[in-house]
């Protein structure tokens, strides 16, 4: 009990009895007086020997010799992970489900709204004809009006051979579908066309 | 702390990677549209419109003075039609329309339609209409190749 007592970690009831006793008691008082004595003479020794210590870039030392090894990039992203459920469960869940119940709702709708890739434009346009090589006639371009576009080519053998009256009625018959009236091929027979480019048509 | 810190900077730049990596890989990707290919088999046999959708199709030959009165759907498919290879229809009198990506400018594709014997277009693909192109004789008819945009 005396050696707490002059270390000072007694509490105050114990300090009260303690010191009660050396009042009384010679022999304890002397043990006290000694052990207050080593006491002193073991902390000038200590604070002689911490003195010649050099303690410069001592806590970064003891810092580098706690600090464990960095771990996989893989294990330190689990841990991560796990720690923001861990500690922000309610905030993460929370994010995950708006972002889900946005990308339900949203994409659809982008994708409703959105043209398919290469429909920018209104509607379907024939850009250009290119008539088939050794082509005698020039084809046929009719604009229906729900915007479509009808191309037809009236058949070769038919205007080279539409000559003799007898197979005038064969030609209107094979002129493919066309009645008599209907908008007729441009001249014939075109060898060299030159090939249509831009604009409506 | 700082541990963590650079843990979540690594997993947002993570992250990052992975949605920029499927964008990056479609770029280098074949350029691709899609278009509806339908062969329509038009005759002056019988007054058959088979499927019934083609009555519009009929309505608008005739007010452009064809004189067909049947018409008959023989096939119908949704291309895929790329830049670097041309895509075949198959026709039923044996030959083949093919169809090519030629370019696409401000979202605009031009696709070239060719068919043996008959005329080489060049079709700017847009959200309505549709381009009839005959195809070539069948079967004491006339075969049409319809190009439109696929139905959503």
């Amino acid at each position: 009990m005396l050696s707490p007592y002059v270390d000072g970690e007694l509490t105050p009831a114990e300090r009260v009895n303690v010191e009660r006793h050396l009042s009384a008691c010679r022999d304890c008082t002397g043990r006290a007086a000694d052990l207050r004595a080593e006491s002193g003479l073991l902390r000038v020794g200590l604070d002689m020997a911490v003195d010649d210590v050099d303690f410069k870039d001592f806590a970064l030392k003891v810092m580098a010799r706690v600090t464990p090894e960095k771990p996989p990039l893989l294990e330190r992203l689990k841990l991560s992970l796990s720690e923001m459920f861990l500690y922000q469960r309610t905030a993460m869940v929370s994010s995950f489900a708006t972002a889900a119940v946005l990308a339900l709702v949203a994409v659809p709708l982008l994708m409703r709204d959105r043209a398919p890739v290469g429909y920018a434009g209104e509607r379907m346009t024939v850009k250009a004809i290119q008539p088939y090589q050794d082509a005698r006639v020039a084809p046929v371009v009719m604009e229906t009006d729900n915007g479509g576009t009808i191309i037809w080519l009236v058949d070769d053998e038919v205007q080279n051979g539409a000559s003799s009256s007898e197979e005038d009625e064969e030609l209107q018959e094979d002129v493919g579908g066309l009645r008599k009236g209907g908008r007729q091929p441009g001249p014939k027979p075109k060898t060299d066309v030159e090939r249509p480019s831009g604009g409506p048509l | 702390m700082r541990t963590h810190v650079t843990s979540g900077r690594v997993l947002l730049a993570v992250l990052g990677l992975g949605l920029l990596m499927p964008l990056v890989a479609r770029a280098q990707e074949e350029q691709k549209v899609r278009v509806q290919a339908e062969v329509v088999l038009a005759s002056r046999k019988g007054s058959e419109v088979e499927p019934p959708e083609l009555v519009k199709m009929k309505e608008q030959f005739e007010k452009q003075n064809f004189n067909f009165t049947s018409f008959k759907r023989v096939s119908m498919e949704v291309l895929e039609v790329g830049d670097k290879k041309a895509v075949e229809v198959k026709l039923p009198n044996g030959s083949n329309a093919s169809l090519q990506l030629l370019g696409m400018k401000d979202g605009i594709a031009t696709v070239r339609v060719a068919i043996p014997r008959q005329p080489t277009l060049d079709v700017e693909l847009g959200r309505q209409g549709a381009v009839y192109q005959k195809a070539g004789k069948h079967v004491g008819g006339e075969l049409i190749l319809v190009l439109s945009p696929p139905s959503r």
